[in-house]
């Protein structure tokens, strides 16, 4: 096994015991990153300086035997929404494309003092505003098993990241699917914690009410050694919770899923959903139940409007959120306006992308005098119902399972026209969100789609109680021990 | 309306106008035909029952999140960064333009 393909622990152990050092282990990376990301275009920014840096630092700290964190001198990736002091940080928007903030995100204050070593700034669809990475307004990134086809979004850099072998592991977002789709796509992890679990202080804004920072990587070990360390109280976020962080890694030596109670929803395994991804999930459902599980047939009737209802929701908030870029304070300005209201108006319309226009407009016709009740506060309505689904269901289940997808990763272009098929892609996922509620996407197959050669990762959902990650990635850990799908990994670039 | 779109070039103009947001004459035409899109398939929430629901906004539960109104400093470093990213400023004041 080379030095870039090492999962946080073996990376970490690696470290510890001095086979080598970070700054080796950084330079495997930045070397790959050099080498693949022309054709990948994970990367806005390459942080190569800081890299190093940071690995020196961590390499004094492991002489000296000081400090012996399982994150400690191991490389990472960072979507470049959430905010890095001094460092680049642009939601993949023209409007921030020269934006360096004055402060770190809570959960980069703490990944640094963990001694975290950031290799650089992801991609994603511009403002988070996607699934493909298409929105972005610079690039698109590639998916690394397929060059022709996306990584899926928005966290598409963090997912293309970590399956190129570019990093060991990526925070990104899921708002309403932003890490959990790509890492289907991309044969991942993608953990989405609870709402309030992990600070959102130094997120970009989008949807407040349902933003999460999230986790990406090659294994359910590395994403639970990571949620331990970003979760957490935050007086600069006043949704976080105060609940008990459990020790995620400690936890996972707790093989045992028998008599483990699993809900089926029968809304999730509808027409629209690929045969080969539907045989896929049920194998993988029957695995789980040959390893002692009880699988239960559930019903979450409201599934069907969450789509809907998340694009009043996000629209909505999205609108009062990027209201703040307005050429005044900071981000793109056309300074040449006379007028002030022309500054807002001009640098607000050559500034936003399609996307981000898009969701304002929507979002401000949806709260506007005389649509407020039949749109906004409607949807609201029919959140309270689809959280009620959810509660009414984990009263007899302890976990839902669901496919994370529909289909494999597209083709890129195929849905770039049609805004309303790409929102599509959030059809097992945007309820979630709209609950609040922890989730992950494993890998369970593979998939040759019908207009493709290679064969595509797909990806299983596992949706726990509010907070409960813990029994969350219980199973996902021993679903993987149990199968060879995380194994696989890109062949060549 | 002005045709048989749920939302015409007219309310575009006027919601752009709202958002701040300055609009070419294509990208108003392209945003009544895919706003309406999205709106006509949004309208499927009108078959929901939601007479006796409470809306949410939150799924914390938490209310009233307070902390001390206490000023912290804020470190030079951070002060110039602020100020450096000040489209036109002069002497750590943001300069704008005139409003009427």
């Amino acid at each position: 096994m080379t030095l870039n393909e090492l999962s946080i622990t073996q990376a970490s152990v690696g470290l510890q015991k001095k086979e080598f050092s970070s700054v080796e282990l950084t330079e495997v990376y930045l070397d790959r990153i050099k080498k693949t990301d022309d054709k990948i275009k994970s990367f806005i920014t390459v942080t190569e300086d800081l890299a190093l840096s940071q690995a020196k630092e961590a390499d004094k700290k492991i002489k000296a035997g000081e400090n012996n964190n399982t994150l400690l001198g191991i490389p990472c990736s960072i979507k470049d929404i959430i905010n890095t002091k001094g460092i680049l940080t642009t939601a993949a928007s023209n409007i921030l494309k020269n934006y360096i903030p004055a402060y770190d995100a809570t959960l980069i204050s703490k990944l640094k003092k963990e001694g975290m070593v950031m290799l650089g700034k992801v991609n994603c669809d511009a403002f988070a505003h996607g699934a493909s990475t298409e929105n972005s307004d610079f690039f698109t990134t590639h998916n690394p098993w397929d060059l022709q086809r996306v990584p899926g979004g928005s966290s598409g850099g963090s997912a293309s990241s970590v399956s190129a072998d570019q990093c060991i592991y990526s925070i990104g977002t899921d708002t309403g699917g932003s890490i959990r789709q790509p890492a289907a796509f991309c044969g991942l992890v993608g953990l989405k914690p609870t709402y309030g679990r992990v600070s959102r202080f130094g997120l970009i804004s989008m949807t407040s009410s349902t933003d999460c920072p999230s986790i990406m990587a090659k294994n359910v070990t590395d994403v639970a050694i990571v949620l331990e360390k970003i979760a957490g109280i935050d007086k600069k976020d006043s949704t976080i919770s105060g609940n008990k962080i459990d020790s995620y890694q400690e936890l996972l030596k707790n093989e045992n899923i028998k008599g483990l109670k699993i809900g089926i929803p029968s809304e999730y395994f509808i027409d629209e959903l690929d045969s080969d991804i539907k045989k896929a999930v049920e194998n993988a459902i029957e695995k789980i139940k040959s390893l002692g599980a009880e699988i239960i047939e559930i019903s979450l009737p409201h599934t069907k409007y969450a789509v809907p209802t998340y694009y009043i929701i996000t629209p909505c908030e999205v609108s009062s959120n990027l209201a703040r870029f307005d050429g005044i304070k900071y981000g793109h300005s056309e300074t040449q306006s006379s007028k002030l209201l022309d500054v807002y108006i001009k640098s607000r319309g050559k500034g936003f992308g399609s996307e981000a226009k898009r969701r304002i407009m929507l979002g401000t016709y949806a709260l506007s005098s005389g649509y407020y009740d039949a749109y906004y506060l409607k949807a609201q309505k029919v959140r309270a119902l689809i959280i009620k689904d959810f509660k009414d269901a984990f009263e007899n289940v302890d976990l839902i399972i669901s496919p994370t997808t529909p289909n494999v990763a597209f083709k890129i272009g195929e849905h770039s026209g049609n805004p309303l098929e790409m929102y599509m892609e959030d059809i097992f996922l945007s309820a979630i969100s709209l609950a609040g509620l922890p989730a992950v996407s494993i890998p369970c197959g593979f998939v040759k789609p019908n207009d493709g050669e290679k064969e595509m990762p797909i990806g299983m959902q596992i949706i726990g109680k509010a907070f409960d990650e813990k029994t969350v990635l219980r199973l996902a850990n021993v679903y993987e021990k149990n199968t060879k799908w995380h194994k696989y990994s890109v062949s060549s670039i | 309306m002005t045709d048989n779109k749920k939302i015409s070039t007219k309310e575009v103009e006027h919601i752009a106008d709202l958002a701040r947001i300055e609009l070419t004459s294509e990208e108003t035409e392209k945003y009544a035909n895919e706003l309406s899109d999205v709106l006509g398939y949004i309208d499927q929430l009108a078959e929901v029952n939601t007479k006796e629901v409470e809306p949410v906004s939150q799924v914390t539960g938490i209310m009233n999140a307070l902390r001390d109104d206490v000023a912290e400093d804020c470190d030079e470093d951070s002060k110039d960064k602020i100020i450096d990213n000040f489209p036109q400023g002069k002497d750590g004041y943001i300069k704008v333009k005139q409003v009427m």
